[in-house]
């Protein structure tokens, strides 16, 4: 009877053991890789930056503006890929972060609102781990309502490592149908 | 008889089962074979309205290629976006579009699904192997703002089910 009852409690520490370790391995991918994790924060702190609310301020048009300043690299290049070549041909339309801020500050955003967020996030990060490709999907959304989705296009978003922040060094749209 | 008798049967292991077979059952056919998708916008009106549910079939494709006429649903960078387009242009063939005219080949497309129809014009397209050519059936705005344009056989999901 003692023995089937050590025989028990063996079995159950082991059990338990296995339950923590299967906690702390669940944990572990689910925190991933402390890169990974802040570029996709990066890539959240853009979409909210991008993404404008219905009845829109100046003062918020300027925090947004403010919080987008500190997510791009100075030297950032942007193509639109608006060309019938691939756009991996196209040379870059806008340079320098103070004219994707400016190009940001002018632009007038849908009446209702416009919503603008990165689904499919694929992070690639170099061996140095000095800079990384984010592969994925902007899905844009407009209206007061249910906010239908008007427009999703893939991206692939270049972010270097500068003074320990992840910052977008490049943007370059990918040909989902090529012309 | 016991109070959670009404709940899990005369025989709870049974019902545990059933609900694991049916909760297996709809991992299975949502997650690979029927993807459910919501339409957004106008490219498909109006064969298609804008916030229609569908699902797109993989199992379409399981024993046959894609053919010209299938609306189908066209990946992005994963499985949270797609575009829905109709297939004009099969693998080898060339496409051109003539004041709104699809000529596959030289010979005009009999298109019954598009309604409104703008003067779209585009240059001859050769379609590579396993590339095909899709369009939206609205063809009413200008071609600019209307995504079409050569895919690739991998990027194509499945066929849209109805």
């Amino acid at each position: 009877m003692i023995r089937l009852r050590r025989t028990s409690q063996r079995a159950y520490a082991a059990s338990a053991r296995l339950a923590l370790a299967g906690v702390l391995v669940t944990f572990a991918a689910a925190c991933g890789d402390s890169d990974e994790r802040a570029i996709k924060n990066q890539m959240s702190a853009i979409a909210e930056s991008l993404s404008v609310p219905e009845n829109d301020g100046e003062l918020g048009r300027i925090a947004r503006l403010a919080v987008l300043r500190n997510v791009l690299a100075p030297g950032i290049a942007v193509s639109t890929g608006a060309s019938p070549r691939p756009a991996a041909e196209v040379p870059p339309e806008l340079v320098g972060r103070d004219a994707v801020l400016a190009l940001v500050g002018r632009w007038v955003p849908p009446a209702g609102g416009v919503t603008i967020e990165f689904v499919d996030m694929q992070v690639t990060l170099d061996a140095t781990r000095a800079t990384a490709q984010v592969y994925c999907t902007a899905r844009i959304s407009s209206g007061p309502d249910e906010r239908p989705v008007v427009d999703a296009r893939e991206l692939t978003i270049g972010f270097s490592r500068i003074d320990g922040s992840w910052l977008i060094a490049s943007v370059r749209p990918e040909d989902t149908l090529v012309r | 008889m016991s109070l959670l008798t009404p709940i899990v049967g005369r025989n709870p292991r049974a019902t545990l089962l059933r609900i694991s077979f049916t909760i297996g059952l709809a991992v299975v056919v949502f997650g690979w074979i029927l993807v459910p998708l919501r339409l957004s916008g106008i490219s498909m009106l109006p064969t298609y309205e804008d916030g229609a549910l569908n699902f797109a079939n993989r199992a379409a494709y399981w024993t046959h290629e894609p053919v010209r006429g299938d609306v189908v649903a066209i990946r992005l960078a994963g499985p949270h976006a797609f575009y829905v387009k109709r297939i004009v242009g099969m693998p080898g063939e060339r496409v051109e579009i003539v004041t709104g005219t699809v000529t596959v080949n030289g010979e005009v497309l009999i298109e019954p699904t598009v309604v409104r129809r703008a003067a779209w014009n585009m240059a001859p397209v050769d379609l590579a192997p396993g590339e095909f050519f899709v369009v939206g059936d609205n063809r009413s705005m200008k071609i600019e703002n209307h995504d079409l344009g050569r895919v690739s056989r991998r990027r194509i999901v499945g066929k849209l089910l109805f």
